[in-house]
């Protein structure tokens, strides 16, 4: 049960005659005012206004506190507004009216005494129930809270009970979801829906520091972040986001947020946002890192390079692991970690080892092998004994672009060889049984060739450089 | 005493018992100079005295079998001793074999960045700018087809700008923008057969050094000689199985 509530209501007067905010606008006062409570949520057919939640502040300064952040962040985002947070929406909305205050709090069990002198028309009723109060003569909420319910369900019925109720403050609308146990939520909502992401600009920065400043409160840091996009008629558009490691860095969060919005299209016009995030039991440590070297933070260093992730997958990060295989295809490899690897490439130090002192290889160097991701395959003109003693260069550089790896022999070469290097195994999967041959062009070019013994057919396995 | 001298005082007494552990404090830490990366081979770094520079583009260029990727090797191996690199094999063709260590595995400061096809090869470019924007690496390589000008002249202000040594590592002659550092590789003692029994292949190449665009004074050459393993793997674990002769 979602216990002691509390509401605000943050209201834009608009003079007679002068446009609404557009959507634009409204979307970043929404954001604005994320930044003092968790959610913030449009009020239907009200565009100047906003339901915030002002439930569980007492520790960041109580309702007074909370309702001058709000006024506060609005007055930022370009609009002078007036505030009012009491238990019941019908007492926020109520307090503001109050002309003579920005702000206005109703204290707790209070409601229905503030709204005793407050004039019906605040009451969200039909207007033929309007009318027929005013022909009764009652023009306060006080006027009607004071009638007896029976006599005015019997005749008005439900409808002019449910106003009797809203009068005395008892007010069930609530037009926010109980927060989940153990998570922080932030939920904006966009009335009306908008066309296009873009206003999520606003909003985002501001759902990410109100969800952050939660559990800061916990001394904890957001692990994971679960984005629901809300989207008429349709089901919920839910995505996730989990940075490398639980970072409450605000410009990382709002990076990968904005990517995971981007990364799919809406399924149609936007009305609500709304961002979970689970603490996961990570404790806030990073400030007793008072001693490790500067190290590249691991989410920002993840959210910098998501695009290289998303467009090259998990072999934008990869070491290279020797397996002990016998093929050269297989002796070694890169192991794709993906962005799970960064954590462990942020930790590493290179300060660990010292600066080498020149001189490491006295002008000797071993030759590194390029390997063609799949071997090309290549006419060899062999002698007599069976050896290759010339290679079709021509056939080899069109089937080979030049993408930067170098030149090849362009003609017809002879060739000196070296090998072979018998090579065979790998029963259990597809038997394999290759001739190794180094082969040296008369410029000086020295690729490594092999003959599959069960075809005859030659393959450029790569060079060296 | 204020907090400011208290602080003062404290973190005198820190770096007195730590040393460089403790970071000096933002706008106090004094100017240092920031060297580039050597590599280790004599001839190279005595052609580049102060290593492959930080805060500059430095291309490396040559044909094939001139021991470009040699150097290079060579270069990511010294630098991660120092730094963080990042190295994008744009065209997907570096054996991993070359670049595992004793451990078997290469190095944890090493970041290599490869494409999941060759399609990709022309995007390293953009995956390099990504890096070096990212100002995590103190060297980025690029290994693969050289970018294009208007990118090259992007990674290079870059570079400057994140104090980073950038190496463009490319096939084929050196492109024509504007580089900081130009290396050229090429192949020499043509004619002189290099391969020898047991796969033993030595024999001199060149590395040509001009700096600035089309500056030709200043041109060096060393010598270096290349000695690949006279194996398929150097280190070919549990085979027991003589070697086959012809």
């Amino acid at each position: 049960m979602y216990t002691n509530r509390r509401i605000a209501c943050i209201r834009i007067p608009v003079p007679t005659g002068d446009p609404a905010p557009g959507t634009e606008a409204r979307a970043a006062l929404a954001g604005a005012l994320l930044a003092a409570a968790p959610r913030v949520i449009a009020v239907r057919e009200y565009p100047c206004a906003f339901w915030a939640d002002a439930a569980g502040m007492d520790l960041l300064g109580g309702d007074e506190a909370v309702a001058r952040r709000l006024a506060r962040a609005a007055e930022e985002a370009g609009f002078a507004a007036r505030v009012g947070i009491a238990d019941s929406c019908i007492a926020a909305a109520a307090a503001t009216r109050e002309r003579t205050h920005a702000t206005r709090v109703v204290p707790r069990g209070r409601d229905a005494g503030y709204l005793l002198r407050r004039s019906l028309s605040l009451l969200p009723i039909d207007a033929s129930l309007r009318g027929a109060l005013y022909l009764l003569g009652l023009r306060t909420c006080g006027d009607l809270a004071a009638l007896p319910p029976a006599e005015i369900e019997l005749r008005l019925g439900d409808e002019g009970l449910r106003a009797w109720r809203l009068a005395q403050g008892r007010d069930e609308r609530w037009p926010f979801r109980p927060p989940a146990p153990g998570t922080a939520e932030a939920e904006a909502e966009f009335e009306p829906p908008v066309d296009s992401a873009e206003p999520l600009r606003f909003v985002l920065p501001g759902l990410i520091a109100s969800v952050t400043a939660q559990l800061a409160t916990r001394q904890r840091i957001p692990a994971r972040l679960r984005l629901t996009l809300r989207v008429p008629d349709a089901a919920d558009d839910a995505r996730e986001v989990r940075p490398a490691r639980p970072t409450a860095d605000p410009r990382v969060l709002a990076d990968l947020c904005r990517r995971a919005v981007e990364a799919t299209p809406l399924a149609g016009p936007l009305c609500g946002v709304r961002l979970v995030a689970e603490e996961d039991g990570v404790a806030r440590a990073d400030q007793l890192d008072a001693f490790a070297a500067p190290a590249p933070d691991p989410g920002a260093l993840h959210a910098a390079l998501l695009p290289v992730f998303a467009r090259w997958g998990d072999g934008a990060l990869s070491t290279a692991v020797r397996h002990g295989a016998h093929l050269p295809g297989e002796h070694a490899g890169w192991a794709a970690h993906g962005s799970a690897g960064i954590e462990a490439f942020t930790a590493a130090s290179p300060a660990a080892d010292p600066p080498v002192s020149g001189s490491g290889f006295r002008n000797v160097l071993p030759l590194c092998l390029r390997r063609l991701t799949n071997p090309v395959s290549l006419a060899v003109r062999q002698d007599a004994e069976g050896r290759p003693a010339g290679v079709d260069g021509a056939a080899l550089a069109n089937a080979l672009p030049d993408g930067g790896m170098g030149t090849y022999p362009p003609r017809l070469w002879k060739t000196r060889a070296e090998g072979p290097e018998r090579v065979s195994g790998g029963w259990w999967a597809r038997a394999e049984a290759r001739e190794y041959w180094r082969l040296e062009s008369e410029e000086g070019w020295l690729g490594l060739v092999y003959r599959d013994a069960a075809t005859g057919l030659w393959y450029l396995e790569g060079w060296f450089d | 005493m204020s907090a400011a001298i208290d602080l003062s005082v404290l973190r005198a007494r820190l770096e007195e018992r730590f040393g460089t552990a403790i970071v000096p404090a933002p706008g106090q830490a004094p100017s240092r100079e920031q060297p580039g990366f050597r590599t280790g081979l004599a001839a190279l770094d005595a052609l580049l005295p102060g290593g492959v520079p930080r805060r500059a583009l430095t291309v490396w260029a040559g044909e094939g079998t001139a021991g470009r990727t040699a150097a290079m090797r060579a270069l990511v191996d010294a630098a991660c001793r120092e730094t963080r690199v990042a190295l994008v094999d744009a065209t997907g063709t570096l054996d991993p074999a070359a670049w595992c260590g004793p451990d078997g595995r290469s190095r944890p400061e090493l970041w290599v960045a490869r494409p999941p096809s060759a399609e990709h090869a022309a995007e390293g470019a953009w995956v390099a700018e990504t890096m070096l924007r990212t100002g995590a690496f103190g060297l980025v390589v690029l290994d693969g087809p050289a970018p294009a000008s208007t990118d090259a002249h992007r990674l290079r202000a870059l570079a400057r700008e994140t104090d980073t040594a950038l190496l463009v590592s490319t096939g084929g002659p050196p492109p024509q923008w504007r580089a900081d550092v130009r290396l050229e590789f090429r192949r020499t003692g043509e004619g002189r057969v290099g391969l020898g029994p047991g796969g033993r292949f030595r024999r001199p190449s060149a590395i040509r050094m001009a700096r600035g665009e089309g500056a030709r004074a200043g041109e060096r050459e060393v010598e270096l000689v290349h000695e690949p393993s006279n194996r398929l793997h150097p280190d070919p674990g549990p085979d027991r199985r003589p070697r086959a002769r012809h």
